[in-house]
Formats: C-alpha cells, structure tokens, sequence
C-alpha cells in the first residue's frame, strides 16, 4: 500500500494521536506537576480499565455489533467475587475465577440471544444490561461493606518491570488482541462479517461460531477488567461500571473503529482511550470544574465522528 | 396525426459504449407501445431519458407539440411523464388513499382533510375499476392492486400523459395480470399513452398496439402488433450480422460429476440434470423462471424442498453454504457487491476469504496470503495489478475475477456462476468468458446461469432452459442457436 494510503486508511487515529500530543504539550506547559512520572502513571491505570473494556468492545463493533452490556458485566465479575470470597470466605484466585466465568458466559449469552434469537445486537445487550446489573443488586443485598483481602490489592497497587500492573495487564491485552485481529483466522473473519456478512455467509464462514465467540471475548475483556477495577477499589460498589459501555465505545469510535463494521484497529483504540484519559486527568490538574469533562469529551466523540466522515465523503 | 412524444436522432454516450446512436421513436394519444430487446439495447437508457434521469446528448424530444429536454425526473413529472418500476415506493402501513396522495396531503387550517381525501381517492378507484378502497392498508392488497394503486398514485399528482411500465408482469400470477389489463385498457380509453417494456411476447401482443424493437442502442424496427409474427420480431431482436467474440469451445467433456435429481424448492420445481467435468452448462430463462433460486439452491444457500444433489458419489444432506464450500462448490452470485466480496477489505484478504485454512498454522501467514493473491492476480491479469487495494476500487470485471480468484485459492470442483457479466464492460466480458473456458478445460464443472441469450449460446456447451420454475428443454451441439434459445425461452415450442 502506498503511504498515502495509509494515511488516509489510518486518519482518524493518526488525528486523534496527534490532537494527544498537543494536549500533552499544552498542559505540560500549564502544569509542572503533569508530565511527572507519577501522574503519567497515574493517567494510565485511569485508562486502563476503560481500555480494556474497549478492547472487546472494538473486537464487537468490529464484527457489526455493539455491546451495551459490558459496565454490568463488570459490575457481575466484582459481586461474584466480592460474595464468594468475602461471604462464603473462598480463596480470592478461586472467587476470581468464578467471576471470569460469570463474565464469559455472560459475553457467551449475548452471542446466542443475537445469532440465534435473532435480537439485534443493540436490544440483546440492553437486555443483558439490565440483567446483569439485577444479579448485581441481588446477590449484594445485605452485605454492603465487602472488602477484599490485602494482597490482592497488589493487582492495583504492584509493579512489573517498574510497571504498574493494571498499565502492564491492559498492555499484554492490547498486544494480544492487536495479533488476535491480524494473524488468526477468527479475527480476518470478524472483519469479513461485519464488513459484509451475507459475502462471508457465502465464502463458507461460520458466523454463528465468529459472532458468538466475538461477545465471549468482549465478556472476558471486563471479567479482567473488573478484578483490576476491585483491586483498585477495594470493594464492590454495586453501582460499579455504571456508564462504561459509552466510554467503551467512545474510545473505539474515536479511534477510528467503524460503528457500520469491518473497519478498525486496536492502536486506534488505544489512542481514544488514552486520549479520554487525558483530558480528565488534564482538566483537573488546570483545575477546571469536573462538570466540563463530560462536555469535552462528548464533543470530542462528535468532532472525531465528523472528521472520519468528511473523509469518506471526499473518498 | 398529432404525436404524444416524438423522440428523434437522439443519441446517449456513456465511457466506452454508444447507448443510444440516433434513436427514432413515437407514441400516439391512447396507444400501448411495446419496446423490446435484449439487456444492452438501449430500452432503459431511452426510458431514462423520457423519464429525466438522464440527458440526452444530441437530437430532440416533443410532448404534444413542444419541445422539451428534461434535466430531472421532476420535470418529467410537471410535464405529465409517470414512471412505475418493478419495485414499490409505497408505505405498507399507511391505507390506500394515504398512499395515494403520501407527501400531499390535502389539508385546511393546518389539519388533515381526510373527506376531501378518501373522496379524492375514491372518485379514482371508481374511474379505473380498481378493486380497492380509500380506506384499506396497503399491505393487505395484492402485487396487481399495489401495482394500480401506485399508477393512481402518479395520476393524482399529474395530468398524466405517458406512462412507462417496466415488466410489469414479473412478479404477478396470470389472473393478476389480466386484471392489471384491464386497467390499463382503462387507461387508454382516457387517452394516457403507455411505453410498455416486457420480454414477454404473448402478451405484448394481447396488449400493445406498436412494438419497437431495439439492438445495439438503435430502434432497428417497429411493428403493428396486430399483424407481425413473433418470427418477425425475435428477428428484428436478434439480428444476423453480429460477430462472433466468443473463445473457442472444447470439444469433449469428461464424466458427469454433479448430478441434480428432481430437485424443488421456492420458485422452481422437478428440476433434473446432470453436469460432466469440463463442461460449460448454461441455464437461462426469463427473469423469474428459477435461475438463481436453482443456483442458490445447488450451493446450499436456500433450502430445497424435495430433490437430490449429487456431486459423484457424495450426496449433498441438508445443506449450508459452508458444507457446499467444504464440498468443492464455489457460487460467483448476481451481485457481487452485496453478496461476493468484502468491499471493504484488501483484494487479497478476499481472495482468501474462503481458504483461511490454508493460511492457518494457526497465525495467518500474511506473506503466503500476499504471494498466492499476487499470482492470482498475474495469471488473472485483474487491474490494477496489486492486491493490496481495497476491492472497492476495481471495476466490475476485476472485482469479478477477484470473486474467481477466490474460489480457484479453495481449489473448488464446482462453479456456480450468476449472471456472471453483469454490469461488465464489453472488453472484460469477454476476458471473463476464456477464464471461464480455461477453467472447464481444466476438468472443473462449470454452470452460468445468464438471461443473455447470446452469452449464453457463446460460451455453453449445453443449455437448460427454464420457464416459470421448469425445464422447457435442454439443448446441446447444433441446437444451441438464437432462434431456438429464445423460443424456448418465450414458449413457442416448434
């Protein structure tokens, strides 16, 4: 490909890496206390959570769907392991454990409802949102102050390699679904259907088998995030991951993830997570009323939508 | 006698094609006028151009005595031209007298006038007969009744002149057509003009009272309906002085290999034949006979209702458009861009699309992919040459080489092809047919399915033809020419 193409295939991100730049530059310059080791540390556990819940998120959006469910599906991860570990007194690995499996079945759930009970994706994880967000409230019922163990805390507050863990646990996942997307055959077929699912339906491909496996991953993406989220906390607020799918998808699309499917890439995702990040953390340091996060970030979304679409117009 | 349209020497250039060279035609006050010819021949560019879609570039057009040169469908509606295509633009939901004046709706002081409406609607139902009321939903009428309805539609807004019908029996059973018959009989006892385009010869001849027949974006003749013959017309249609383009045909196939044994399902039924290796098998047949449905049906994609598929020994089961793949069947569908390619996906990763298995170990070998699509690419001579663009971007011949490329990386025995020139320039097409040849010379079976009679009689080695879901007759060696095709086709059985 030429390199004009590139640039053109990749402009939302690279518009998007760019505008992060010159945010870090200008607030680098309004802040000393900004571009210290400790708060770009800092920005990056912010991210982190949100980014790992928009790796799966892109995955899906990838493949022509959406996943409204994923701040539940987190929140589910949490309780479980909150009741099982705190209540029943389980070992925290196993009560973990017990919580991934919630979430990828969860994921797993959405897949079926959508191949199978031909909801649309949009409905089926609405349904799942508020499902899972019921079990939440359920089981937590009674038991509000559930704290987890000291140690496992370490997942927050540790280090790898001088790492933060979170950075370190979200930087393996976006290297691993980076290479899920490019060289397996499950992540080329994610792309071929949701770029066009009737012409993967007709090359023999097994959408049942790519979609279902596709919400799975998005499930498995806030299992994990939501041990880090516990960890960071230290509890399980039932109105944890409240909000999340927009963050989630807010990432995705201004990196440039299509919302109409087949087109996407995880350095993208990467960037609009870090990007979101820094404009909250950033505001905050200059000290601007945390009401306007939501403004900007909200025009962000729109101006980065807009940009992408100017693009196919001239195209 | 004065003419209700007089079209004359008006010719339209398209890149590459003359669509219309000097096209003479006219319609009298009251008249049904048929225009005929194969796909190509200039009927729907002249349409488009009577209807304002597009701008003649030379010659001249007269509606009752003045000139005029519309320059979008709008103005061809102001000045009484209505169109009815094949396809609806109704709202289901909405009832008949809605529908009829959707968009327009009478109204005083900022309200509905539903009387002056429904009595609006109702004095046009009555005038035409049409077996309907004001009040009724659309989506509770049948094809014929939605298709007047939408006629009534075109009337109320306009005073309408001429009316153009595209194959408006396609889609309607016999007694809806003669219903919708009568209707336009109406039509013509009040004096509208009506441009009727079908490729069914019995029943232009119970209906019209011209027939124009078009070859090569020339009108080559016109005809009183009442006293030509239909030897007359497929004559005219066909013409004698055409060249032959078609690549050399082999002489021998081998052993039958895919067999289809009383096969039935929507839209066709009994259908038995059996394909060699190395053999071309053409079906063909109007729009709506059964060709795609057969094709689709053979590669799994819809289910059948009764009936056998064989490839060999192998009996195909209950079958998806995956096990077909699994089996060796690769379909090259009508629409290539909506059912063949990932359009917007690198030309090699839809080369691939169906044989990532091979690339699988268990990481996508990304160069190994590069290098079969670039080999594809060179004996396939697809333009421009390198598999890195978007299929997007490629023409309609190269996309569907690039849908063939996909299907040789499978290594199928079986090829399906629909209509595989479609919207191909002339040039490519007859690339597409050698690459088709080769491919049977090289022992793979393949069926094209194409109501292109002379693409048809070109490039197969036997021909199946097909009328309303049967097999009227195949035809092999000496017997596949024009005249026997087409009648078959039309069924006039010699």
């Amino acid at each position: 490909m030429k390199s004009s193409e590139t640039l053109q295939e990749y402009r939302q991100p690279i518009l998007a890496a760019i505008a992060l730049l010159v945010l870090f530059v200008l607030l680098g310059i309004s802040s000393p206390y900004f571009l210290e080791f400790n708060n770009i540390f800092n920005i990056g556990k912010q991210a982190s959570i949100n980014l790992m819940i928009a790796l799966g998120m892109t995955v899906v959006i990838i493949s022509g769907g959406i996943d409204l469910s994923v701040g539940s599906i987190m929140a589910l991860t949490i309780s479980i392991m909150a009741v099982l570990n705190v209540v029943f007194g389980l070992n925290i690995v196993f009560a973990a454990v017990a919580g991934m499996l919630a979430a990828l079945a969860s994921g797993a759930i959405n897949g079926v409802v959508i191949q199978f009970g031909r909801v649309p994706a949009f409905i089926a994880t609405l349904g799942m949102m508020g499902v899972a967000r019921g079990f939440v409230l359920l089981i937590s019922r009674g038991n509000p102050s559930m704290s987890f163990p000291d140690a496992f805390l370490w997942i927050a507050d540790g280090s790898v390699l001088g790492i933060p863990f979170p950075i370190f646990l979200s930087t393996v996942m976006v290297i691993l679904t980076g290479a899920f997307l490019k060289y397996t055959r499950l992540g080329r077929e994610i792309y071929a259907i949701g770029g066009n699912a009737e012409a993967a339906r007709l090359s023999g491909i097994n959408i049942q088998k790519v979609r279902i496996l596709t919400y799975t991953i998005s499930g498995l993406c806030c299992g994990l995030a939501g041990i880090v989220f516990a960890a960071r906390v230290g509890a399980a607020p039932p109105s944890a991951g409240v909000g999340y799918e927009l963050n989630a998808i807010a990432a995705a699309i201004i990196g440039g993830t299509s919302l109409s499917g087949g087109r996407g890439s995880v350095i993208g995702t990467v960037v609009g997570a870090l990007l979101m990040a820094v404009i909250s953390n950033g505001l905050n340091i200059i000290r601007v009323d945390p009401y306007w996060q939501g403004i900007v970030i909200g025009m962000v979304i729109v101006l980065a939508v807009m940009l992408s679409n100017m693009k196919s117009e001239q195209s | 006698m004065n003419m209700r349209l007089t079209v004359s020497d008006v010719s339209k250039q398209f890149p590459g094609v003359l669509a219309l060279d000097n096209v003479n035609f006219d319609l009298r006050p009251g008249e049904v006028h048929a225009l005929l010819g194969e796909n190509g021949a200039g009927k729907s560019t002249l349409v488009k151009i009577i209807t304002g879609a597009y701008r003649m570039d030379s010659g001249s057009m007269v509606i009752d005595g003045t000139p005029v040169n519309f320059s979008t469908p709008a103005d061809a509606q102001k000045a009484g031209v209505g169109i009815i295509y094949q396809e609806f633009s109704q709202v289901e939901q909405l009832t008949v007298a809605e529908n009829i004046y959707l968009g327009e709706y009478p109204s005083s002081r900022g309200r509905i006038d539903w009387k002056a409406m429904h009595a609006g609607a109702r004095e046009l139902i009555d005038r035409f007969g049409v077996n309907a009321r004001p009040q009724d939903k659309v989506s509770s009428l049948g094809v014929a009744t939605r298709q007047m309805i939408e006629i009534l539609k075109v009337m109320r807004r306009a005073n309408l002149k001429i009316l153009l019908m595209d194959e408006p029996t396609s889609a309607l059973s016999d007694a809806e057509a003669r219903a919708l018959f009568v209707f336009v009989r109406k039509l013509k006892s009040q004096g509208v003009s009506v441009i009727y385009i079908s490729h069914r010869l019995d029943e232009i001849k119970e209906i019209c009272d011209r027939v124009t027949v078009f070859r090569n974006g020339r009108n080559v003749q016109t005809f009183d309906a009442d006293t030509c013959s239909i030897e007359e017309i497929v004559t005219a249609m066909i013409g004698s002085d055409l060249v032959d383009h078609y690549p050399q045909k082999e002489a021998q196939s081998g052993e039958p290999f895919v067999f289809v044994d009383d096969l039935s399902g929507p839209g066709f039924e009994h259908i038995t034949f059996a394909a060699s290796r190395g053999e071309v098998l053409g079906i063909t047949g109007l729009v709506g006979a059964g060709k795609t449905e057969v094709l689709e049906t053979l590669f799994g994609a819809r289910a059948s209702t009764a009936g056998t598929v064989r490839l060999g020994e192998k009996t195909l089961g209950a079958t998806s458009a995956r096990q077909a793949v699994r089996h060796g069947i690769g379909l090259l569908p009508e629409s290539r861009k909506s059912q063949g390619l990932v359009l917007g996906m690198p030309c090699a990763h839809n080369v691939s699309l169906a044989a990532l298995d091979k690339l699988s170990e268990p990481w996508l070998n990304l160069a190994k992919e590069q290098k079969i699509a670039e080999t594809m690419f060179s004996d396939l001579e697809i333009r421009p040459a390198n598999p890195r663009n978007r299929v997007l971007h490629l023409s309609g011949g190269n996309q569907q080489k690039v849908v063939i490329a996909k299907w040789l990386m499978r290594d199928c025995d079986v090829l399906l092809f629909d209509e595989p020139t479609r919207g191909i320039d002339v040039g490519a097409k007859f690339h597409i047919y050698s690459i088709i040849r080769k491919l049977a010379a090289s022992g793979k079976t393949i069926i094209v399915a194409s109501g292109e009679i002379d693409e048809i009689r070109g490039l197969c080695d036997r021909v199946l033809v097909m009328r309303k879901g049967r097999v009227a007759s195949i035809l092999s060696g000496e017997n596949i020419t024009r005249e026997r095709i087409f009648s078959s086709i039309v069924g006039e059985e010699e």
